[in-house]
């Protein structure tokens, strides 16, 4: 077969080939095929020492054309075949096809809540401090004006391991526990776990609390007031309306509840509030000057005021979850949410 | 506490605020009113239909079931023919005049009844269509005014408000005390209800004697007697106050005593005097082996040195907590002992608790009673008993008052108002006014620096002068405090470095996880002994009271709550579950006795039902420990912890062979990983498998977190030299990179392995083929083959001489 002929037979295999590809490897293998190193083009190319001298130029100027013109034949047909199909797969590109991922973790709303409190506290320059939840009974109860047989220990049924060991039932005591060890001025945050017998559809038997403390000369009940209302604020939004009603815990003096107006109704009273307009966000009151006396502290040069929040109610309101049990139950369904 | 707006008004005369301001202005003092619960009125679709009261009740003639009334309705008296079993005369009634209509249509006319012409009709209620009770017509309170229209009644006729009285506050668990309180919040006039009493017969002394011999446990102790009482049902207005505040009508003499305890707050009892054995009541501490019927029936055995009121022989009441049963008043009781006394808190806490019993009375007792209102109320009863039992009260009043104390003085300096309330400082007058609306008698220093009170008998929360400046914040309003903002006076050095530390790793290891598709989850501290001791050893740590034996003892470690998680989602048909936790562990210390031991840690869980899910797996092939450990790894990393490595050990709960411990600086255990063991799985039934990991928080934050360091790179480039070949398979990974990398820690900065496969035909048995691609940079110059030729030739010698490796060309 005379090398002139040969060229025409390669290139109309190409195009019979090319027809018939679709895929990006079909484009490559015939490209392998014909212009690679061992392809067809080199080894006719190879040939050319049997090719008279004189008819040489000629050969090589008609089989460099060819080699042109057969790259860009493949090119052309590779360039139309992948116009519309996914590179490489040879499948219709849908971009609306979900991306092929590692599904994603979720944190915990309880923990998320957690975080924004924290971070508010922080930036009023509280510091965290922590305490056991297997606690005393003097550090959960008599160090927190609460003896044996007093009636707030009716409020709060408590876990015990036994005697005189109690699974704590607030964070309050870490209170007792910075105050043994530090001297005034004093502020610092307490979050954890803290354990009540109580189970039912509004009360799960532990629960979180974030505890305040901020002990000084000078601290006063107006403080109290601006820091915890700058608190609700930043929890809640500016210009969340807020009050302060007097309650009773045996550990401050005077106490209050903080409500923030209910974001429901905006104060007008529904069901979310139980009509009232106000939802309780916190307990709050001056430090009990008999919480002073037992760590040391001189009732007459120092005032302070604490207070103590649950976490659950927090993020309930802010995620709009209406029942507690959701937390401790740890559904995806539940979970995936946040 | 349900407290009704109307009994209220008994010492509230001229309350006359609405509802809502009422229970904003409780709130706004400290007693949160929680409900506001209007008692409605009627319903009715009535016309021409008024209150109108019955003179007269004669029967009809011709006909035993009916009568013939004289019905007064305010304008004219009519004679009407009733039908109604309870018609009496002197009752008030709803009355359909002639052309009045009722609701669905009905006209009142004229009408003759065998022979007597009846002009109008007393309604039942389900004729006036307010329920379908048309047992009899319905009686009307007898304060209804004759003559106004039935639906003038329709308005609210009382409000309930539900209070929450806090513990501190057992003066306000009544009427009298929230009127009290209402008085000084909102300036309206307070009186004291007017008791008459007629005494008549024998002196007291004569019917009834009493003798305390715990005077510590009852400091007074008071009594009446009424002989001739009548029993009965009460009167309609008795049961109908009773109702609203939730208490349950049992008899006239029972529900006026109780009537006095939510009106007063003072709790009575009345005994059958016949039942006492010779009428001689002793007020003393149990002795061994005595029981007590209770009027709830139960024969209770009382253990030695509770209070008891006893007659000669026995007790006969459980002391300020629950009467006894043999001398209960009954239809046929007819002398009645009244008893109003006063007990030690802490006496009436102990026998409550002992007996595991409670009861309005305990509660009010246990919290603190009125010692001075303890007459007032006896006589307030015994003249509600007269009035509704009738009888004769014999002449005096038993009072016996061992425990008598002077009032409770307190003094406040001025100064201190604002040293805890702040700015503005409250005025000595302030101070003054608002102490005497309290009844607390205060009297000024000379220089007016100080002011002293008398605490009142019903006050027992009043103890120091700080509870004192409360009075004045939650009299006059704690809005009207302004608030401040306090400059950061409180200086900012760290408190703790260390939980300012480990919190942030908390939040660390907690976005590593999430980002690596594990949600978080929180369970409960608390887990059954056979979940326990799946993962941990060691003693368990019990509750004493636990809320069920799921509940039983502290978590020693958070994988069965990550486990029970894995099992309630399976169910719910999720087919690649990742959870992780953060939280304490618990545990005795070994040889110490009672100490506790709490650890942060955290854990997680894997388990893939497969194939995954998915239009394309995200990751196909089994997942497997490799993919798991690089999970970890991958966290490790995050958290910059580099001295760790993995060394196969089986722990409590993990499949041998499969798992491992985490371990720094190749000594401290952080913690654990690796296949939960097949028995683990069978029994909770969780068929895919499970992969787990618990690390030690408090291990890893004092040993592995390293600062992160920056270290300078050469600018020229490095070259990277494959090496294969054949080693034993006993010989670790770890061993021969280790092996590598020393060969010239100078040069070599990095071995990875590339390659790696055994029990193939081509391979003797025991053997695998390994292959590492070694990164070769020097830190001053680029690297010339020749150089790097013979570190590469060092590598193949140590690998040859410490494996006996078979090195690949």
């Amino acid at each position: 077969m005379d090398w002139e002929q040969k060229l025409g037979e390669l290139e109309s295999q190409v195009t019979e080939l090319l027809a018939q590809a679709g895929k990006a490897e079909d484009f490559l293998q015939i490209k392998q095929r014909f212009l690679g190193k061992q392809g067809e083009i080199s080894n006719l190319l190879k040939g050319i020492r049997e090719i008279p001298p004189e008819s040489r130029p000629v050969f090589g100027q008609r089989v460099n054309q060819t080699k042109q013109l057969l790259e860009e034949r493949i090119a052309e047909a590779a360039r139309q075949a992948e116009s519309g199909r996914a590179p490489g797969s040879g499948e219709t590109l849908d971009l609306t096809l979900p991306g092929v991922w590692n599904p994603p973790g979720s944190i915990h709303p309880i923990a998320q809540a957690l975080d924004e409190i924290r971070e508010i506290l922080e930036d009023l320059g509280f510091q965290i401090a922590e305490g056991p939840e297997i606690e005393t009974d003097y550090y959960n109860f008599e160090a927190l004006n609460i003896p044996k047989g007093h009636p707030a220990r009716d409020m709060q049924d408590s876990f015990y391991i036994e005697d005189e060991i109690v699974l704590r039932t607030q964070t309050s005591p870490v209170q007792i526990r910075i105050m043994e060890k530090q001297k005034p001025p004093l502020r610092i945050y307490a979050p954890g776990h803290v354990y009540r017998r109580d189970m039912d559809v509004s009360h799960t038997p532990m629960f979180h609390q974030v505890e305040g403390l901020w002990v000084d000369r000078g601290i006063t009940f107006s403080d109290l007031k601006g820091v915890l209302m700058l608190f609700a604020e930043q929890l809640f939004g500016e210009g969340t309306p807020v009050r302060f009603r007097p309650s009773f815990f045996p550990f401050t003096e005077p106490s209050a509840e903080m409500d923030i107006e209910c974001h429901m109704c905006r104060g007008k009273g529904c069901r979310v509030c139980g009509n009232s307009g106000w939802l309780e966000i916190l307990g709050s009151g001056m430090v009990h000057p008999g919480l002073f006396r037992r760590v040391g502290y001189d009732p007459a040069e120092f005032t302070g005021f604490a207070f103590g929040m649950g976490v659950e109610r927090i993020a309930m309101l802010k995620f709009g979850i209406n029942d507690i049990r959701l937390f401790f139950e740890n559904d995806l369904r539940f979970l995936k949410q946040f | 506490m349900k407290i009704s707006l109307n009994i209220l008004g008994k010492f509230l005369p001229d309350l006359s605020k609405p509802p809502g301001e009422i229970a904003e202005a409780l709130t706004m003092g400290g007693l949160e009113v929680e409900e506001i619960i209007p008692v409605r009125a009627y319903p009715s679709g009535t016309t021409g239909v008024v209150v109108a009261q019955v003179n007269l009740v004669e029967k009809h003639p011709q006909a035993d079931r009916l009568s013939v009334c004289e019905v007064n309705d305010g304008q004219n008296l009519h004679r009407v023919v009733c039908g109604a079993p309870n018609v009496k005369a002197g009752i008030k009634y709803p009355f359909a005049r002639i052309g009045a209509k009722l609701p669905g249509g009905v006209e009142i006319k004229k009408a003759k009844i065998r022979g007597i012409e009846s002009s109008g009709m007393l309604l039942s209620k389900a004729e006036l269509g307010i329920s379908d009770d048309h047992s009899g017509i319905m009686e009307l309170s007898s304060d209804a005014e004759i003559g106004i229209d039935f639906n003038e009644l329709e308005k609210d006729i009382d409000v309930i408000l539900e209070v929450n009285v806090t513990p501190n506050r057992p003066d306000c668990l009544n009427h009298l005390g929230i009127a009290r309180e209402l008085s000084v919040l909102s300036g309206v006039n307070f009186v004291l209800p007017q008791i008459k009493l007629k005494e008549e017969g024998p002196d007291i002394l004569e019917s009834a004697r009493v003798g305390i011999l715990a005077p510590g446990a009852c400091p007074r102790y008071c009594g009446r007697v009424i002989s001739g009482v009548k029993i009965g049902e009460s009167p309609a207005w008795l049961k109908e106050d009773l109702g609203r505040i939730g208490q349950r009508s049992i008899n006239n003499i029972v529900d006026a005593t109780n009537y006095v305890l939510f009106l007063l707050g003072q709790p009575l009892h009345a005994f059958d005097l016949s039942q006492i054995q010779g009428r001689e009541i002793v007020i003393r501490e149990t002795r061994a082996g005595e029981k007590l019927i209770t009027i709830d029936h139960a024969e209770r055995e009382l253990p030695p040195g509770i209070l008891v009121i006893a007659d000669r022989e026995r007790p006969v009441a459980l002391a300020g907590v629950m009467g006894g049963a043999e001398t209960e008043v009954r239809d046929d009781t007819s002398e009645i002992f009244l008893e109003s006394a006063w007990f030690n808190p802490l006496a009436i806490r102990q026998s409550s608790k002992m007996m595991k019993l409670s009861s309005e009375s305990s509660l009010r007792f246990a919290r603190g009673v009125d010692p001075e209102g303890v007459p007032l109320a006896l006589d307030y009863a015994a003249m509600l008993i007269l009035q509704i039992a009738g009888g004769k009260m014999a002449r005096g009043m038993v009072d016996s008052y061992p425990g008598k104390r002077p009032a409770e003085k307190l003094s406040l300096a001025l100064s201190e108002i604002s040293r805890v309330l702040g700015n503005p400082p409250v005025k000595i007058e302030e101070a003054e006014r608002i102490f005497n609306s309290l009844g607390f008698q205060p009297e000024k220093s000379p220089d007016g620096s100080l002011i002293g009170v008398t605490v009142p008998s019903f006050r027992h929360d009043l103890k120091e002068p700080v509870d004192l400046i409360e009075e004045i914040a939650r009299v006059s309003g704690y809005g009207r405090i302004p608030p401040t903002w306090p400059g950061l006076r409180a200086d900012r050095r760290s408190l703790s470095g260390s939980e300012k530390k480990s919190v942030n790793l908390e939040r660390k290891v907690r976005d590593l996880f999430s980002s690596q598709g594990f949600a978080q989850i929180i369970t409960y501290s608390f887990i059954s002994p056979e979940e326990n001791q799946i993962f941990s050893t060691g003693p368990e740590l019990r509750i004493a009271n636990p809320l069920s034996d799921q509940m039983e003892v502290m978590r020693g470690s958070l994988l069965p709550g990550l486990i029970s998680t894995v099992v309630h989602n399976l169910r719910r048909k999720f087919n690649d579950l990742r959870f992780f936790e953060l939280g304490r562990t618990f545990r005795r210390e070994a040889g110490k006795g009672t100490e506790i031991r709490e650890t942060s840690r955290v854990a997680g869980v894997i388990a893939r039902v497969e194939p995954p899910e998915g239009w394309r797996g995200w990751l196909s092939g089994e997942f497997d420990l490799y993919h798991f450990k690089g999970i970890l790894e991958n966290v490790f990393s995050g958290l910059n912890v580099e001295n760790l490595s993995f060394r196969e050990k089986t722990s409590q709960g993990f499949e041998p062979g499969l798992s491992g411990a985490i371990v720094l600086d190749s000594q401290f255990e952080a913690g654990r990983f690796g296949r939960i063991a097949e028995s683990v799985r069978k029994k909770y039934e969780i068929h895919p498998v499970v992969f787990a990991f618990e690390l030690d928080l408090d291990t890893l934050l004092a040993r592995g977190i390293r600062p992160k360091k920056f270290s300078a790179f050469p600018r020229h480039p490095g070259v990277e030299w494959d090496i294969a070949f054949f080693v034993n398979d006993s010989v670790t990974y770890d061993e021969i990179r280790n092996v590598i990398l020393q060969s010239d820690s100078n040069l070599i900065k990095d071995a990875r392995l590339i390659d790696l496969y055994r029990g193939k035909e081509q391979l003797a048995a025991g053997k695998k083929s390994m292959a590492f691609r070694i990164y070769y940079l020097s830190p001053d110059h680029t690297l010339t083959d020749e150089e790097v030729r013979a570190v590469h030739r060092l590598v193949a010698e140590n690998l040859r001489q410490k494996f006996s490796a078979m090195i690949r060309e």
